[in-house]
C-alpha cells in the first residue's frame, strides 16, 4: 500500500514537472519569435484571460457555449441510447437505421455545419452539430454493450422469472458499464471540439466560439490562445462532471 | 400436477437428440433422467424449463413455474450468494436467506462476492437458490457435478428436504439416486 502511495506520488510530480517544462518551452518559442500575431506564450495568454474573465460578455458567451454543447451531448445520449434499444430489439430496425448512422457518422463536420446554417441558422448550430456528432459514438457503443449481456444470465433470470428492474441492473448494466465508459470519454471531447469548430463557422452571438473567430479576423492572437485555453477547461470540467455522475450511476 | 411429456422429437440439423420419447411424472414425483454425456439429458431438461421448443410432441400443463439448477451455476459474480438469491426471491428476507445459506456454506461466505467462492460453493450456493424459489417443479441438470461425497450427501438431503411437495426433475450422469428416491420414474436415454 505505503510503496503504491509513494509511487503514485512521484508519478504525479514527474508530470507535473514535465508539463512545467512544456510551459517554459513555449514561453521560449515565443520570446524567440518575438511576434505577438505568429505566437503568444503563456504569461501574455493568462494575462489576455484574466482581462477577458473581468468583462459581462466572458460568462454569457462561456454559458451560452456550454448550455449548447452539454444540450447537444445529452440529445445526442438520449437519441443515441433509444435507437440502440430499438436496434437491440428488432433487427428489422437496426437494418434500417444503420445506413443513416454510417452517414452521420461519416460525412465531415463542416458540410453538416452549412446544412444546419441554411436549415436552422446559427443560435443552435452547436447544440445540432454536438448532438450529430455525439449520437453514432453512444447508438453503436451502446448497442454493443446490449449485445454483449451474458445470453447464459438473461436464460437463468427468464425461467426464474427475475424482476425487469432486477434484470436491467444486475445483468444488462453490468455489461453496459465498459462501453458506456468509453464512449462517454469519446463523446464528451468529441462534442466540445464539434461545437466550437461549428460555433467559428456560424458564429451565433456570445458565443466562445464567435469570440475565436473574432480574434481571428482582429489578429489577436492572445486572445484566440484565451479563448482556447477556456473551451479545453471547459471541455476537461464537463468531461469530469460527467464521468463523476456516470461513475455514481453506473455504481 | 402432474408432467407429461407426450411424443417428444427433437433434432439439431441432421441429428435427432430426442426421438418420440414420451414420460408421465405424477404429482410430487422424481423423474431421473440418466445416460451417457450427449444423449440428449440437457436438451430435455431445456425442453422442460421453456428454453427451448420441440420439433413436435407436447409438454403439459402448458405453464408452470420452474426452479433449475443449470449445468453451469449461473450466479452473478459481482453479487454475493445472499444477494444472488434475493433478487431471485424477492420475497424472502434475508436472515432466512442468510441462514439457508450458513447450512451447506461455510461462515461468512454468504455475503462474499460469488467470484471469490471456490466452485464447490457456488454449485451449492446454485441448489439453495433454486430450492428457495417458489415455483411447481425442481428442474436439477448435473447438480451435484463439482462436489465432494460428503457435500453431495449433504446437498442431496438438502434438496429432499426443501423440494416439498414439488416435482423433481434430475439428470443423472454418473450419481444414482435411485436409492434416496424411491418411487422414481427413471428415464435412461441412449442413441
Amino acid at each position: 500500500m505505503r510503496i503504491s502511495i509513494t509511487l503514485d506520488k512521484k508519478r504525479t510530480a514527474r508530470r507535473i514537472l514535465f508539463a512545467l517544462a512544456w510551459l517554459l518551452l513555449w514561453q521560449l518559442l515565443s520570446l524567440a519569435v518575438d511576434n505577438k500575431i505568429l505566437l503568444v506564450g503563456p504569461y501574455e495568454t493568462l494575462l489576455t484571460l484574466f482581462s477577458e474573465i473581468g468583462k459581462k460578455t466572458f460568462i454569457l458567451s462561456l454559458g451560452a457555449t456550454f448550455l449548447r454543447i452539454a444540450g447537444g451531448f445529452f440529445a445526442g445520449l438520449f437519441i443515441g441510447a433509444l435507437l440502440a434499444l430499438c436496434s437491440y430489439r428488432s433487427e428489422v430496425f437496426c437494418d434500417f437505421i444503420s445506413p443513416l448512422v454510417s452517414v452521420v457518422k461519416s460525412i465531415p463536420v463542416a458540410s453538416f455545419v452549412i446544412l444546419i446554417l441554411i436549415w436552422a441558422g446559427a443560435p443552435m448550430l452547436s447544440l445540432v452539430i454536438s448532438c450529430l456528432v455525439v449520437f453514432p459514438i453512444f447508438y453503436l457503443n451502446i448497442y454493443e454493450g446490449l449485445k454483449a449481456a451474458p445470453h447464459d444470465l438473461l436464460e437463468m433470470a427468464h425461467v426464474f422469472g427475475m424482476k425487469r428492474s432486477y434484470v436491467f441492473k444486475h445483468i444488462r448494466l453490468t455489461s453496459l458499464k465498459p462501453f458506456l465508459q468509453s464512449s462517454i470519454s469519446l463523446a464528451c471531447g468529441m462534442a466540445w471540439k464539434s461545437g466550437i469548430a461549428a460555433e467559428v463557422i456560424g458564429r451565433p452571438a456570445g458565443s466562445l466560439g464567435g469570440n475565436i473567430y473574432l480574434s481571428k479576423v482582429y489578429l489577436e492572437t492572445s486572445e484566440l490562445f484565451a479563448w482556447t485555453l477556456v473551451a479545453v477547461l471547459a471541455a476537461a470540467l464537463f468531461e469530469k462532471v460527467i464521468k463523476y455522475a456516470a461513475g455514481r450511476c453506473l455504481k | 400436477m402432474k408432467l407429461e411429456l407426450c411424443n417428444i422429437v427433437k433434432s439439431f440439423g441432421n441429428t435427432r437428440v430426442l426421438d418420440d420419447l414420451s414420460v408421465t411424472v405424477p404429482e410430487s414425483g422424481t423423474l431421473i433422467i440418466t445416460g451417457a454425456s450427449g444423449v440428449g439429458k440437457t436438451t430435455l431438461v431445456s425442453i422442460i424449463l421453456g428454453i427451448l421448443k420441440p420439433d413436435s410432441g407436447s409438454v403439459t400443463p402448458g405453464s408452470y413455474r420452474c426452479s433449475p439448477v443449470f449445468q453451469e451455476d449461473r450466479l452473478i459474480e459481482n453479487l454475493s450468494p445472499a444477494d444472488n438469491i434475493k433478487i431471485i426471491c424477492p420475497s424472502l428476507d434475508r436472515e432466512t436467506i442468510v441462514s439457508e445459506l450458513s447450512k451447506v456454506l461455510p461462515p461468512d461466505a454468504a455475503d462474499k462476492p460469488v467470484s471469490e467462492l471456490s466452485g464447490g460453493m457456488k454449485r451449492r450456493t446454485a441448489i439453495v437458490r433454486a430450492c428457495l424459489h417458489d415455483s411447481d417443479i425442481l428442474v436439477m441438470d448435473e447438480p451435484l457435478s463439482g462436489l465432494d461425497s460428503k457435500n453431495r450427501q449433504n446437498m442431496l438431503q438438502y434438496i429432499s428436504v426443501h423440494r416439498q411437495n414439488r416435482i423433481l426433475v434430475i439428470t443423472a450422469h454418473e450419481d444414482h439416486y435411485e436409492d434416496l428416491f424411491a418411487d422414481a420414474v427413471v428415464l435412461p436415454l441412449d442413441r
